[in-house]
């Protein structure tokens, strides 16, 4: 059997509706369940759903043969993984936000970010100093409470930077979800793995034609 | 109570530790009938001998300061040691084979689960670049395995040779081969395309670097469609070595073979063949090896060599539980103690486990004790 971990939420609802189309059958599975782990009809292919931040853990080590994810936490976590598809969905960017006025060349910059690593290194790049805390959540604060210069966060319609007087000072990087598969899987389970991706790698070209 | 803990050692108790050595006999026995003879090299060498183009991440390094303040190295590979013992202890070019089985040393990433100690076991054959003795050591690897009776396995061949070769053709900068090496090593055709998008490369040049991560898969595929995109000899010459290193080794293996050209030289001191072996359901590959022509020149003596390392921490994880022979235990009197302990010698060379207790001896918890402490029933024993 061929395990996919991903994180419930939209993203795993368009998945599973992918597979199901493409004849994937999950009789247990209903947005409501509060189970974790949900098997196809045939045994092919079992779901288990686990924090998003967590996916890449499962994916490197095995316990899962392939993850759905967002490029935003592989940038974070950078596991030893096959990244195959870009899936397109959940599309974003990974911004630099603050007050219009702030100037981000400039050295000891204090930066709020649930991205620690992805922010120290694009800025290490460039050569500037960083101080980086390590928020856990509405970002967005932290520059509005005086506790860092900017932020670095996903931005997908901007409307909540708005509200709060900030803007994309810079964006770093597009996100969309992304395919990750187990080195050992890849090659130990070809056969399955292989007609997932391509399945994937059809609906993802159906779905966003122009790309 | 013991607190402070470093991250990333374990003990082992007796039935772990029993898995291991066991493990480590088998392997051992398999090593030397081929005629790897075991060789040991120092637990740590100096931090220099790891400074040189192409080395081993030396962060992950665990060092320490000996008294005159000068830096070493807690053994963070087995190679690197290895070919410097032989270009230093065997002058002569000739033909060398050997064997190891050592503790590596290598500071775990937090939070993931990894040791930062572990047990190796590897072959090293030195003197010798024919694709025969490539074929032999990758035969080595999968005789282990299967002493070892796991199932359901599967070996990948890849060449350092072919992407080398394809650098040579895109005079890229060091920062944009290392930025291509992530994309080719995690198979990741979206950035890899976006990336080279934005780059001026020579079309067949583009072409081909989109082609690697998806070039694996059975041989014949591989290697027809690699040698259509080759764009020099040394492109040319790495799927030809190849090509002979698959026909030997069909003659001496039963396991699936599969190429895959997408690997790269992620220690960066292959310059051929590299291999590795996994099991189905076991996350992280169980073999890893390949030739490395170029490293015992770092030490004074340029001399072609081959060879792989298994983890036997890993590989005793993924085996059945060893099961320990039961011992014998027995009480004797300050009568019988002489005839007991003469009665117990000889056991024990005939391969029973004996345990003798005193009178006063406390008793095994999980044992039955038996008594001879009358002269009468120790005799018959």
């Amino acid at each position: 059997m061929v395990k996919i971990a991903l994180a419930k939420g939209r993203l795993a609802e368009t998945a599973i509706d992918i597979l199901q189309a493409s004849g994937y059958v999950f009789p247990d599975y209903s947005k409501k369940s509060r189970k974790l782990v949900f098997e196809d009809e045939s045994k092919t292919i079992g779901l288990t759903f686990v924090k998003s931040m967590d996916v890449p853990i499962y994916v490197e080590k095995g316990a899962a043969d392939v993850g759905i994810v967002g490029k935003d936490i592989l940038m974070e976590i950078e596991p030893d993984v096959y990244e195959m598809l870009d899936l397109k969905m959940g599309a974003c960017r990974i911004c630099v936000a603050g007050f219009p006025e702030t100037k981000i060349r400039r050295q000891q910059l204090v930066i709020g970010s649930k991205y620690p690593n992805v922010a120290k290194k694009y800025f290490q790049k460039q050569g500037i100093k960083t101080e980086i805390l390590h928020l856990n959540g509405s970002v967005e604060l932290a520059p509005i409470m005086g506790l860092s210069d900017v932020i670095v966060d996903i931005v997908e319609s901007g409307k909540t930077l708005k509200e709060n007087g900030l803007v994309v000072l810079e964006e770093m990087h597009p996100i969309s979800a992304r395919l990750i598969v187990n080195k050992v899987s890849l090659k130990t389970k070809g056969t399955i793995v292989e007609s997932l991706i391509e399945t994937l790698r059809k609906e993802t070209l159906n779905r966003y034609e122009d790309c | 109570m013991v607190k402070n803990f470093p991250d990333g050692v374990r003990d082992l108790t007796s039935e772990d530790y029993q898995q291991v050595e066991e493990t480590a006999t088998t392997i051992r026995h398999l090593f030397q009938s081929y005629g790897y003879r075991s060789v040991q090299t120092p637990s740590f060498e100096a931090y220099d001998l790891y400074h040189f183009p192409g080395a081993p991440d030396r962060n992950a390094m665990l060092k320490c300061i000996d008294t005159s303040g000068r830096v070493l190295v807690l053994r963070p590979d087995a190679t690197v040691p290895l070919a410097r013992m032989v270009a230093m202890n065997y002058p002569q070019n000739e033909s060398l084979r050997f064997s190891y089985q050592t503790t590596i040393f290598r500071q775990a990433e937090a939070g993931l689960g990894d040791l930062s100690e572990w047990n190796q076991a590897g072959i090293e054959a030195f003197g010798d670049e024919s694709p025969e003795v490539d074929a032999e050591v990758v035969s080595i690897g999968v005789e282990a395995l299967l002493a070892l009776e796991l199932d359901n396995l599967h070996f990948d061949l890849g060449h350092a040779g072919y992407l080398a070769g394809l650098f040579e053709e895109l005079s890229l900068t060091e920062a944009q081969e290392k930025e291509l090496l992530g994309y080719i090593e995690s198979k990741n055709l979206p950035e890899l395309q976006r990336t080279i998008r934005t780059w001026d490369l020579p079309d067949n040049g583009a072409r081909a670097l989109l082609r690697l991560p998806q070039l694996y898969g059975t041989p014949e595929d591989v290697i027809e469609e690699a040698k259509s995109l080759c764009l020099n000899a040394q492109m040319n010459d790495a799927i030809q070595n190849l090509t002979q290193v698959v026909e030997n080794l069909k003659d001496l293996i039963d396991v699936p073979l599969q190429l895959d050209l997408g690997f790269t030289n992620r220690m960066h001191y292959y310059t051929g063949l590299i291999f590795k072996g996994y099991m189905q359901n076991a996350g992280s590959a169980l073999v890893s090896g390949g030739r490395y022509n170029d490293l015992s020149s770092q030490f004074g003596l340029s001399r072609p060599a081959c060879g792989f390392g298994l983890n036997l921490s890993y590989l005793s994880t993924l085996l059945p539980k060893a099961v320990a022979q039961t011992p014998v235990v027995v009480r004797y009197s300050n009568e019988t103690r002489k005839l007991v302990c003469k009665k117990a010698k000889e056991k024990r060379q005939n391969g029973s486990i004996v345990i003798t207790l005193s009178e006063s001896a406390t008793s095994p918890t999980d044992q039955e004790v038996l008594d001879l402490r009358n002269l009468e029933e120790a005799q018959k024993w």
